[in-house]
């Protein structure tokens, strides 16, 4: 083991081993209830709501730890009368504070219990939902797994020419994506294309300047509509599920002005095959799609020129279009 | 190229100022390259009073130049930001200029110097400040924004969107400010850079701080930032006496800064306030480790201070900026609520190899991915690239 790797173990350890004990405090009654609500209180004030991991699990949490209200109100004092005085007051009132604090609990379980049923039903929804993307798709886990036989395309030069001719005369924002290597980019870029990257490691973003790490999924999602001038879908053709490639393309529309120009880099299947082991392919059946598909796909939103270019190997296509 | 740095104030003030000071002299000295630093003579962000003379001084290879302050914070100031703290949804457009103006500092005389710069490009950091609010859009074909930003309601007012989505680029201190920014406002597209920030290199100290503040002879933890509510101090100030009264120990916890509550030093917290730059390095050096308990962080130049003076760091979990740094770096702890400080606490205090273990890492990983050389570069990269 390195000693990189010796590092993260051990560090990964000790966060762990730190996690578990308080786990375990907390729910043994190590630290006294009030005492914990109190110190929260300040704490959670200023923490955004956004960074929140469990989300609903943790405001119920909240809910149910303010809602306890304890009718043992503190009699601590500067002065041994004082702490006497207020002793026997508590005493004497202490019928009437328990009343009042077990209506103040009881609305809190009245509060927490809808809640509680709301959070059921999302846990429920999802564990649905990824039931059915089991069955419409091996995990994402194993596919990558298996994908990681397929290098990356191999012409880029050649594809370079073609898509700086494609791109030159489009002057706005220009996106590709999922990027797994920088040539291309470079060759666009120098060729006076104004484009940006994103990649899903963070290797490439030291590499070159504009280049975001991100999921391409998410970047999209965030982007406002029609703020692309066109795009370069690569990476998830030759590696994603199907429904992956359909959702990236259809994403990719929605952020697309019209008229823009776009591309999309894909393997050829026979390639694909070849370079994946029969378990992979099996697998993975159904992907990558044709360059016919991705042409077939772009005439049905009325894209002009829809061009398909082979590489020079065969190993890869290039689809070239313009939106309407 | 010719670039210009626009900040609300120059000098040892402010992170954002900070950082963008360090980065700005350095990248004056790279021959060919003119820099220029637009600030006000402002040292105050809660009253911006002048407190230096206008002009233009010279820091090595860098010029700055310095404005007067034509209004600073105002009255009116208190219940705009009380308004837009509840909630931004309803705060219109005439009311967010209202609050960028009162929250200053507005100084005409540096807008127009930074109008009539024939910069090809003008960095402002960070956004909240009329400085950034107001003179940006009168030049936002050269604007790149700074925002140096956090999670808070004034992120949301739209006049914020509309700066960003003008200007000509972003440059963002850490990847969780990118995703913050990007799920935002709609700024995905824009040309930017994830930078990060630099820091001085650690002085030699000024050892007699600790004979000063009593800790010749006794172990602490320190603490160093504003000391306010949103930094989260109060919150460690709670936990810190919870864990003193609960666990007996000997340590102290220092607070390195100016106070905006009302806190004294006592048996458990000491407050060092004012001191300088020496007296700061020589507290961090003698320091078990460091907290930063903010969850509001956009990059927290004082992790690395901490790293680069040889002490882990504990940071708050639910802050992404910090955690990620610390994942990364496996430079440290973090806390999600109490029973996890005290723990990490104990074991930082407690587990010398430990504490050892987690400050070299820290110090490997701020020389590999925050050293000025790797951030000077990106930067003229990404100005090149830009212009």
């Amino acid at each position: 083991m390195s000693d990189s790797q010796s590092d993260a173990s051990y560090f990964k350890e000790v966060v762990a081993e730190i996690e578990a004990e308080a786990q375990r405090r907390s729910s043994s009654g190590d630290y006294p209830r009030a005492l914990l609500r109190s110190l929260d209180e300040e704490f959670r004030r200023w923490v955004p709501d956004a960074s929140l991991e469990n989300g609903v699990e943790e405001t119920i949490r909240a809910i149910e730890a303010a809602a306890y209200v304890d009718p043992a109100v503190p009699v601590s004092s500067r002065t041994p009368v004082g702490r006497c005085v207020k002793w026997v007051v508590r005493r004497l009132t202490y019928f009437y504070h328990r009343h009042v604090t077990q209506q103040i609990t009881a609305l809190g379980i009245h509060i927490t219990r809808p809640l509680r049923l709301l959070d059921a039903s999302l846990k429920s929804v999802h564990r649905r939902l990824a039931a059915l993307e089991d069955r419409f798709d091996v995990d994402a886990a194993a596919r990558s797994e298996l994908a990681a036989g397929i290098s990356t395309f191999s012409s880029p030069e050649e594809f370079g020419e073609i898509l700086s001719e494609h791109f030159s005369k489009v002057s706005g924002r220009v996106l590709i994506g999922d990027l797994h290597e920088v040539q291309l980019l470079r060759t666009l870029r120098d060729a006076g294309v104004n484009i940006y990257g994103v990649a899903s490691t963070d290797a490439l973003v030291e590499e070159v300047v504009d280049v975001r790490q991100e999921n391409l999924f998410d970047h999209l999602g965030d982007l406002q509509n029609e703020s692309l001038d066109g795009f370069v879908l690569s990476g998830i053709p030759d590696r994603g599920s199907v429904n992956e490639q359909l959702r990236a393309f259809r994403l990719l529309l929605l952020k697309s002005k019209p008229g823009a120009a776009v591309a999309v880099i894909v393997v050829h299947p026979e390639t694909w095959a070849a370079r994946l082991g029969p378990v992979a392919a099996d697998l993975l059946h159904g992907r990558p799609m044709h360059a016919e598909t991705w042409s077939y796909l772009l005439a049905r939103e009325d894209a002009s020129q829809v061009t398909v270019i082979e590489a020079s190997d065969s190993s890869y296509c290039l689809v070239t279009a313009n939106l309407p | 190229m010719k670039i210009d740095f626009v900040t609300p104030r120059y000098g040892p003030v402010g992170g954002a100022e900070n950082a963008v000071s360090a980065l700005a002299k350095r990248v004056a000295e790279i021959p060919g390259w003119e820099v220029r630093l637009h600030a006000t003579c402002a040292t105050s962000s809660s009253s911006w009073v002048n407190d230096e003379s206008p002009g233009e001084s010279h820091f090595g290879s860098l010029t700055v130049s310095r404005y007067l302050v034509d209004s600073g914070r105002t009255d009116t100031w208190a219940a705009l930001d009380h308004r837009i703290q509840s909630g931004t949804s309803s705060v219109d457009a005439v009311t967010q200029d209202d609050f960028f103006f009162h929250q200053g500092p507005v100084s005409k005389d540096l807008a127009n110097a930074v109008q009539d710069s024939d910069a090809d490009l003008v960095f402002f950091a960070p956004y909240l400040f009329w400085p950034t609010m107001a003179v940006a859009p009168l030049v936002a074909d050269r604007a790149v924004i700074v925002p140096a930003a956090h999670d808070e309601p004034f992120l949301k007012l739209s006049r914020v969107g509309e700066l960003l989505q003008q200007s000509r680029g972003l440059v963002y201190g850490s990847r969780a400010e990118q995703r913050l920014l990007q799920r935002t406002h709609p700024v995905g597209h824009l040309p930017s850079t994830v930078l990060g920030w630099g820091i001085e290199p650690p002085s030699d100290g000024a050892p007699e701080i600790l004979a000063e503040l009593g800790l010749s002879n006794r172990p602490y933890v320190i603490c160093v930032g504003r000391i306010e509510h949103a930094k989260g101090t109060l919150g460690l100030v709670d936990f810190w006496r919870t864990l003193r009264s609960r666990s007996g120990t000997d340590h102290r916890l220092v607070l390195v800064g100016s106070p905006s509550i009302e806190i004294e030093s006592d048996e458990d917290v000491i407050i060092a306030r004012e001191i300088d730059d020496e007296a700061k390095w020589s507290l961090l050096r003698s320091a078990d480790f460091l907290i930063n308990p903010s969850a509001l962080e956009s990059f927290s130049l004082v992790l690395f201070e901490a790293w680069a003076a040889g002490i882990p760091v504990l940071v708050n979990a639910y802050c992404e900026t910090t955690r990620s740094h610390v994942n990364e770096a496996q430079g440290g702890l973090w806390y999600h609520n109490y029973p996890e400080f005290e723990l990490a606490v104990q074991r930082l205090t407690d587990d010398e190899a430990t504490r050892n273990r987690l400050a070299a890492n820290g110090q490997m990983f701020a020389e590999r991915a925050y050293g000025w050389d790797r951030i000077v570069r990106r930067f003229t990269e990404f100005c090149d690239h830009v212009a």
